[in-house]
């Protein structure tokens, strides 16, 4: 197991990610889903894991974001970004993209390795869906080859349901964030729609991000 | 006693102020669910102009009703009006910039990055012309925000195209004819001034009832900030 660098959704999770293991977080832009990323990637550089981040953003763009959760952003990952990483993200290059993480993560093997990305809505948005299910499917496999957790949010609502859930199959672990009418309330609930080794679950949590922390607790209707 | 004219210009204010308010609370109570600070802005902004809306009609409604045109009157309409073209202004490009954050390209429409300085500017030069001319003519005639309404709507229209995002795109179908019903009712305004006399019932039904169309755009514009689901079955989420 790794740990998700957030002690509540360890608890929620028996201990963190699975080993080797690919996880999707679905969720309404601005709802936090990249938290989850960040948080991950801390955690693994405090347990000096060797940390990649893909990004379609610029750094200093998600630089900004980290320090508004108030994440001490003091040792960095290896980038793949739009601009200021180590490497240049090209979405329109799937091939190249594939090639270098894959590359990356060969020279860097020997430690358990975290892969976090926020690049999968972009790819729905830039190619079909079917062309995106062979990419991702294909990658997964790639990175299930080491000692490595694969972490990538998705955005809600941008892509047709079919394509979400077709997505959601790729993956061993769905973390759902959602907003929730309830009257003349909105309440975000958290759902772990499916983790491999843990049977499904239905339940919902109420989740909130508090004093640098995300804190979760069982949603009673 | 109140007239009929007057009763008429309160169940309209009631209605406008009813959508406007309920509009502002879905904004805001959507953006206290939010985390990210770009969406968080967006969702305040929207709620700020229904608030706007309802300080303005408010006002409208008042002064016209009692056809106020004292100095301080003038002023604080001058000071309300043109506070419009700050908040529209800040509305806008707070949602462009949504737009360019869901576009897979993240491409900068109209080069806004740049633009939203001279927007702003002008923005604010149209902001102290309108208190100038409020104070010396009266409120009433002071132009509506036409021009800020016209780039903003330009901007989003190319940015909605961009974006391939189906929930941005009904926040901005939503919030496009939001502004249009806003920017016709304040153009309407001056042309049913000319066709009906002064205080006329059928003048500010029409008139109203667009701001009431644009209300409920607004509220519409808000509700679709974010994807909002629905709890599937009331047993699956008992703890």
């Amino acid at each position: 197991m790794l740990s998700t660098g957030l002690d509540e959704l360890d608890q929620l999770l028996k201990g963190g990610y699975p080993d080797k293991s690919a996880i999707l977080v679905v969720g309404p832009p601005g709802i936090g889903k990249e938290a989850l990323g960040y948080w991950f990637i801390q955690n693994g550089l405090t347990r000096e894991d060797f940390c990649l981040y893909v990004t379609r953003l610029a750094v200093s763009e998600v630089l900004q974001d980290i320090r508004a959760f108030a994440i001490n952003g003091q040792s960095a990952p290896v980038w793949f970004a739009r601009e200021g990483g180590q490497t240049k993200c090209d979405l329109s290059d799937l091939p190249g993209l594939s090639f270098s993480v894959k590359e990356t993560m060969r020279r860097n093997g020997e430690r358990p390795i975290r892969v976090v990305t926020d690049i999968l809505s972009s790819l729905l948005m830039l190619n079909s869906p079917e062309v995106i299910y062979r990419y991702v499917s294909q990658l997964l496999s790639d990175v299930k080859q080491y000692n490595a957790v694969f972490l990538a949010t998705i955005e809600d609502g941008m892509h047709q349901p079919q394509v979400l859930v077709a997505m959601q199959q790729l993956f061993d672990g769905v973390v759902e964030l959602r907003l929730y009418e309830e009257g003349l309330k909105v309440l975000p609930l958290l759902r772990i729609r499916k983790m491999r080794g843990m049977p499904p679950e239905s339940q919902y949590y109420n989740f909130s991000f508090n004093h640098r922390k995300m804190e979760i607790r069982a949603y009673v209707r | 006693m109140f007239d009929s004219v007057s009763i008429t210009f309160f169940i309209l204010w009631v209605l406008v102020v009813g959508l406007f308010s309920y509009a502002a609370y879905w904004a805001f109570i959507i953006r206290r669910a939010l985390v990210s600070g770009l969406y968080r802005r967006q969702a305040l902004w929207a709620g700020t102009m229904g608030l706007y809306f309802v300080a303005l009609s408010t006002f409208l409604t008042i002064a016209l009703s009692f056809n106020l045109t004292a100095l301080s009157v003038n002023i604080l309409g001058g000071l309300l009006i043109s506070s419009g073209f700050i908040v529209l202004f800040a509305w806008i490009d707070s949602t462009v910039r949504v737009a360019r954050r869901s576009d897979p390209l993240l491409r900068d429409t109209l080069r806004w990055s740049r633009l939203r300085y001279f927007i702003g500017f002008v923005t604010v030069g149209g902001a102290i012309s309108t208190i100038v001319i409020s104070i010396n003519m009266g409120f009433a005639y002071v132009a509506p925000f036409g021009g800020a309404l016209l780039f903003g709507a330009i901007a989003l229209l190319i940015s909605a195209t961009r974006s391939g995002d189906a929930t941005l795109r009904r926040h901005l179908k939503w919030m496009g004819l939001a502004i249009a019903m806003l920017w016709l009712a304040s153009q309407l305004t001056g042309i049913l001034f000319r066709i009906f006399p002064a205080g006329s019932i059928t003048s500010e039904v029409i008139t109203y009832s667009v701001v009431v169309v644009g209300g409920f755009c607004l509220y519409r514009s808000a509700r679709s900030l974010v994807p909002l689901g629905h709890m599937p079955l009331p047993d699956a989420s008992l703890a």
